[in-house]
């Protein structure tokens, strides 16, 4: 992989020459130029006018906010600014910083007109190849300024939240093949993700690309396809137990004719193909359109529940606290499905910091690679390696396995993907073929720093390492020993 | 089996006598046999792949998507085999090739998620556990202690019927494996209460142990017989070739193919994916054959469900229950097996399931692996001879 240190850059020479550009200086690759640009870090960063009181939620809390938010990992930096914070006043200070759109410029292709089944149909055998060839190409590129994205966003939080509901409203590149529609479908995603959980699922039901990849385009009123309606109730906003195979042929009748018109670029619910009949979901009956179907399903009592389960598992613990997830729930209904009140609400409880959940969530594979690189600081040169080593580890983003997203968890962690994570932490921290310098500069950086072994150790991990570090190692060792431990894989 | 080394190690240690004489030995199963699992992930649609050509039903419920013609082989007077799995009619004609009609669960559920958790699980419908069927029986009847590992996971669709297992691994590249694991940090540790970093604490020593056993001769360089077709599954299957010719002891095999989710355009995607389906296993059982080891192997089709019978407005299938599985291999009892559901007698538009999926699970433990069946109430099908 070869990437370059985040303040610094490389120059063209190539990735054997050992020196670096400084603000625009030519200066000897080494501790010297490692020390120079760590106080120009530091010096950058405004200390925020913090309340000291005894209210303050301190380095460990801190770090768990701001890793359990982020990408597993906080650096010492950050750590500090939100340690002299109160839990509310550190989540309002998160809460309040999240960004709605990405800082990362898109492809260029994005601007550019879909080709439509009819312009393919037309194509030669020759110019659909090139065609498929471009697609893949250009989804490439996408999960790769998506990874970018990741690195270098001043708000991590909102990638967390854009990947928690890529990984709930999930469409996949393999069955939508427009990766123009998916790049649509993240901002949309990122648009919403801290905003109104109904009005995201309304958004979701006329997505070009979700209305592809379930078969919504499919679904007219004398053929139905029940597709988006069954995992609309099981996977998006109920869960299972909570509907009938009733409701979902009824609520299938109400989607149908909902269709994107390839030509004007436009979703609408066609007359011609829509059943306006008269239906009977949950109990209630009418000529619902989807808006009207998706109303009734809110006023289950199961989809708050339902969605506050599922943020307790991404932020807290696999393990479920009903009484936990209930209160959250409780706030969402009462603030009429607000996702931000919702996450103040779970980010600010005991149950968040409580200390048997440290530690009890495995990183996603996004998480690891994202996480690692922020921590060291490093800036990609090229995307491409995280695309593959991300698909290597499980979780191809854009490109979930099926309709019900990456289960993670202990799934992230199997012989295979266990072995690639080894060898990526070894490849970062100890550095391997043309990125052994890059990966060493942050290390240096750490190394060089005024904590204690002991802090340097808490900085990394959740929890105490599984295999404690010798008392006489050195902090080269101390550090290359903390990030291959397996509780470096935790958060 | 045994490589030489070990060998001589447990004959030093006095083992060998001790496991010829043991009366033990007679009652722990008969694992030198093999099971290699097929999951057709989606849902693959059983009544477009052994078809009921003769019914006129089923040309009525499917007006679009129906086969017929030189789009089916011959089974027998009733059932037409699609010709995309054209590639196992010798497989057939030799007895290898079993199917057990009407495959499925009572209360069956349509949730992709459920109703495989399911048939991973072996439970009720309304019933939910964490173990797989596998992991349930190696707890209570396991392969011997010196196998390479007790379940070798291929595809990518994780662990299914081994969840909750000692003893697996899930590779792609075996010779990538052994390498990293040479390389992989070595564990001392205890993993304390934590159940994630106990979860971390096993794959790791599952992969060493799993790793000192396909070094060197146990696999393969390449797999016996005819080449294997570049696909997904085809690659699978050739591993699994390579793993078993080299006498790595395993005792199950799973792969997998995806994409059987056809809500639309159903003929030509399942076409594609049966096509690749028929040419991996008859590669994979030609390989076998010209390995002598074909007696040994226990291949077993599976997918969490069927899809409805009447097709729906884009040319695909929604949802639904029973459908056919196969069984194949040397030792299987080739033909038809099971009722095949009545078209007739739909419920809500899905077929009745005749054989219940836990009676395949009964059938493997009692006639292919000799162990008691953890389901008595499911007694073992007249497949294996």
């Amino acid at each position: 992989m070869r990437l370059s240190a985040g303040c610094v850059r490389k120059t063209r020479a190539g990735p054997e020459d050992q020196s670096i550009m400084l603000s625009g200086v030519r200066v000897a690759w080494g501790w010297p130029g490692v020390l120079i640009c760590s106080l120009i870090l530091l010096s950058c960063v405004t200390r925020p006018q913090a309340d000291s009181s005894s209210r303050a939620m301190g380095l460990s809390e801190a770090r768990h906010l701001l890793s359990r938010t982020g990408f597993g990992v906080a650096t010492i930096t950050d750590i500090r600014d939100y340690a002299s914070l109160s839990r509310q006043e550190a989540v309002d200070r998160l809460l309040s910083s999240v960004l709605r759109q990405p800082v990362t410029p898109p492809p260029v292709w994005v601007d550019d007109r879909p080709v439509t089944g009819a312009e393919r149909r037309d194509m030669t055998g020759q110019e659909r190849q090139l065609l498929q060839q471009q697609r893949k190409r250009r989804g490439e590129m996408l999960k790769g300024w998506w990874y970018q994205e990741m690195v270098v966003t001043p708000s991590p939080f909102t990638e967390r939240m854009t990947l928690f509901w890529h990984n709930h409203f999930t469409s996949s590149l393999k069955k939508v093949r427009e990766p123009v529609f998916l790049y649509r479908q993240n901002l949309l995603l990122r648009a919403g993700a801290f905003g109104d959980f109904r009005e995201l699922a309304r958004m979701i039901a006329r997505d070009p690309a979700m209305l592809i990849y379930l078969d919504g385009n499919r679904n007219s009123a004398d053929a139905p396809n029940e597709n988006f309606a069954r995992e609309l109730f099981e996977l998006f906003t109920l869960g299972p137990g909570n509907y009938t195979e009733r409701d979902i042929r009824e609520a299938a009748r109400a989607f149908s004719g909902v269709r994107y018109n390839q030509q004007q670029g436009v979703v609408r619910q066609s007359r011609k193909l829509h059943d306006d009949g008269i239906k009977t979901v949950f109990g209630q009956s009418g000529s619902f359109s989807v808006d009207e179907v998706l109303d009734i399903v809110f006023q289950q009592p199961a989809a708050a529940r339902f969605i506050a389960a599922k943020l307790w598992r991404e932020f807290v613990s696999a393990e479920p606290d009903l009484q936990e997830i209930e209160a959250i729930a409780g706030t969402l209904r009462r603030s009429g499905y607000s996702i931000t009140a919702a996450l103040r609400h779970l980010l600010t409880s005991d149950g968040f910091y409580d200390l048997r959940h440290r530690g009890m969530l495995v990183k996603s594979p996004v998480e690891i690679l994202v996480g690692t690189i922020r921590l060291f600081g490093l800036v990609p040169e090229s995307t491409e390696p995280l695309v593959r080593m991300g698909r290597e580890l499980g979780q191809d983003i854009f490109d979930p396995p099926t309709v019900k997203g990456w289960d993670g968890g202990t799934d992230w962690i199997n012989s295979t993907t266990l072995l690639t994570r080894q060898d990526l932490i070894r490849r970062f921290s100890m550095g391997a073929g043309r990125n052994r310098m890059a990966g060493r500069q942050r290390l240096t950086e750490l190394v060089e720093s005024d904590l204690s072994k002991a802090e340097l150790v808490r900085l990394l991990l959740p929890v105490p390492p599984l295999t404690p570090v010798p008392a006489d190692a050195s902090r080269v060792k101390l550090l290359t020993m903390t990030l291959s431990d397996p509780v470096f894989q935790l958060k | 089996m045994m490589d030489i080394s070990r060998r001589h190690l447990l004959a030093g240690m006095g083992v060998l006598p001790l496991l010829a004489l043991s009366p033990r030995m007679a009652l722990a199963g008969n694992w030198s046999r093999i099971l290699v699992l097929v999951e057709l992930a989606g849902g693959n649609d059983g009544l477009n792949m052994i078809v009921p050509q003769t019914d006129p039903l089923y040309r009525q419920l499917r007006p679009g998507i129906a086969l017929s013609g030189d789009r089916l082989a011959r089974l027998d007077e009733r059932f037409g085999l699609n010709t995309a799995l054209a590639s196992l009619m010798p497989a057939w004609r030799d007895g290898d090739l079993a199917v057990v009609q009407g495959v499925g669960y009572p209360d069956p559920d349509r949730s992709h998620f459920r109703s495989i958790d399911i048939w991973d699980t072996a439970s009720d419908s309304a019933e939910v556990l964490t173990q797989g069927w596998l992991a349930q029986l190696f707890s209570r009847e396991a392969p011997p202690g010196d196998f390479t590992t007790e379940g070798l996971v291929l595809g990518h669709d994780g662990a299914g019927p081994l969840a909750g297992a000692k003893r697996f691994v899930e590779l792609r590249n075996p010779g990538r494996f052994v390498r990293d694991a040479k390389r992989s940090p070595a564990l001392s540790a205890e993993a304390g209460s934590n159940p994630v970093l106990q979860h971390i604490v096993r794959v790791q020593a599952e992969i060493d142990r799993a790793a000192a056993g396909l070094a060197g001769d146990g696999i393969a360089a390449t797999a016996p017989g005819l080449a294997f077709p570049k696909t997904g599954l085809g690659q699978q299957l050739e591993l699994a070739a390579r793993v078993i010719a080299g006498q790595a002891q395993v005792a199950v095999i799973k792969v997998t193919l995806g994409g059987f989710d056809t809500h639309i355009n159903q003929v030509s995607t399942q076409h594609r994916l049966l096509e690749e389906v028929g040419a991996a296993l008859a590669a994979f059982r030609g390989s076998m054959l010209a390995a002598g080891l074909w007696d040994r192997i226990l291949v077993m089709t599976y997918s969490e469900f069927g899809r409805r019978a009447a097709e729906n407005g884009s040319g695909g299938t929604d949802h639904g229950t029973a459908a056919p599985h196969f069984l194949l291999g040397g030792r299987v009892r080739g033909g038809f097996h099971g009722q095949a559901p009545s078209l007739a007698s739909l419920e809500n538009g899905d077929l009745r399931y005749t054989t219940d999926f836990r009676q395949l699970y009964s059938t493997i433990l009692q006639s292919w692996w000799e162990v008691p069946s953890l389901w008595p109430d499911q007694p073992s099908l007249g497949l294996i001879a």
